[in-house]
């Protein structure tokens, strides 16, 4: 198949009328050409934001609670945990915005802003944050934060300097070994992000973040 | 390890807003994830962001408002069962949620109906910010709007054609049966009508895709 042919059925593709056969050759060229690629890609969004047209509408009232009573039981989880990371990104936001606000102010105010933090950490059986800048070409391109808890987690937060793209995120453990966590769609300015993870933060030494284009962002938790 | 914000580049742009987001504001892709992993909060969250969507769409599809909140309701937990394989090099949230409501709507359909549908009705389907006030258009988003003017003011048998495909799941085959003409007449409306809603997004978004509905931070 050409280019021209594929361009020629690029929306055909896109709203599923095309043949098995022109869809399998289509496809099979797609594969090896960016271009036409891009071309079926643009149409799989128009054939997708035509579903966004349709208005609309309040469900019935109940309608939120007769959805999530039909979700299996058993991956349920307590509300506990929910309240531990909510009140744990709280905290982060508290932890950042406390440090700020305590450079160059008296020992004393410092001083009640941690122990604050610490009853906080404690009521949820956290243990401590770390934040890092996320580097990159060019510099500090946003920030990562972690907390040791039960679980632990990460959050990224890229700057308006990361361009458009889906990021693959992965930890660096002090062992040297990379896990993948998942990845960050990132469109336009500023995004977060945030995973938990299968193991302590303590045994994370970096996070990285690898676009498309091979991009790749850094940021070191631990030493 | 924790660094200042005053050791930061002095750049004023760079610093504001604030590098956090509270949970509750999570991006789209964030809150399925939560929503897949079975997490209460982000469970609820979910459903409330996309419910208006989801049951939107199901009752255009569908008409009728218990078959509507029927499909609706199995959207989500389709959703629920599938959070793991989204891929949001993809497809939106939104629109992938979107997609598995519009097939469950046609399945519904399919059960249902076996009459031809009305020409003139899918004319008339409701579009986004048809009736709506000079304050509600504008929380519209700017592609939804300009995509919904475009769609209005296609050629009816266009407009009829890319409809039937994209919203209702019609083949072609079954798109030249309903209208009565050739097979390549249909594929030639389809074409041409989808050229010109491209155009009105491209033009305006000559970058790389830009963002659902998440809240950026």
């Amino acid at each position: 198949m050409t280019c021209d042919e594929v361009k020629a059925l690029a929306p055909e593709l896109a709203l599923n009328l095309a043949s098995g056969e022109q869809r399998a050759a289509a496809l099979g060229h797609v594969a090896r050409c960016p271009s036409c690629r891009r071309e079926v890609e643009a149409m799989s969004e128009v054939a997708d934001a035509i579903l966004l047209l349709a208005p609309p509408a309040e469900p019935p009232p109940g309608f939120e609670s007769r959805v999530l009573s039909r979700l299996p039981a058993a991956r349920r989880r307590p509300w506990r945990r929910v309240l531990a990371v909510a009140a744990a990104v709280v905290l982060t936001a508290a932890l950042s915005s406390g440090l700020t606000y305590a450079m160059g102010a008296h020992d004393r105010h410092l001083a009640a802003e941690q122990r604050e933090q610490q009853a906080g950490l404690a009521a949820v059986d956290g243990r401590y944050f770390a934040a890092a800048p996320l580097l990159g070409e060019g510099g500090r391109q946003g920030q990562v934060f972690g907390y040791a808890g039960r679980p632990s987690w990460v959050y990224v937060v890229a700057g308006s300097g990361m361009s458009g793209d889906v990021y693959t995120v992965d930890v660096v453990t002090s062992a040297g070994r990379k896990v993948p966590l998942g990845s960050m769609q990132v469109w336009d300015g500023r995004r977060a992000w945030g995973a938990l993870l299968p193991f302590d933060l303590s045994r994370v030494a970096s996070v990285q973040l690898v676009s498309g284009s091979g991009t790749t962002y850094s940021a070191q938790l631990h030493p | 390890m924790t660094r200042p914000e005053s050791a930061l580049p002095t750049d004023p742009s760079r610093r504001a807003p604030a590098p956090y987001q509270p949970v509750w504001s999570l991006s789209d892709e964030a809150l399925l994830a939560g929503y897949g992993a079975g997490d209460p909060g982000a469970s609820a969250a979910f459903v409330r962001r996309f419910q208006s969507r989801v049951f939107g769409l199901a009752m255009t599809l569908v008409g009728d408002p218990s078959t509507a909140e029927e499909v609706a309701q199995e959207a989500f937990v389709r959703a629920f069962r599938h959070a793991s394989a989204f891929d949001p090099r993809r497809a939106r949230v939104s629109t992938w949620l979107l997609a598995i409501t519009r097939n469950l709507a046609i399945d519904a359909l399919r059960v249902r109906r076996s009459e031809p549908m009305d020409p003139d009705a899918i004319l008339r389907l409701p579009l986004v910010g048809d009736e709506a006030s000079p304050e509600e258009s504008a929380l519209l988003s700017a592609d939804t709007r300009r995509l919904a003017d475009a769609l209005r003011r296609l050629p009816p048998e266009q407009k009829r054609a890319v409809v039937l495909a994209a919203l209702y799941g019609r083949t072609a085959r079954e798109i030249s049966e309903m209208d009565g003409v050739p097979l390549g007449t249909v594929k030639t409306r389809v074409r041409t009508a989808m050229m010109t809603l491209r155009k009105v997004l491209v033009d305006e978004h000559p970058g790389p895709r830009h963002g659902g509905s998440g809240d950026d931070v």
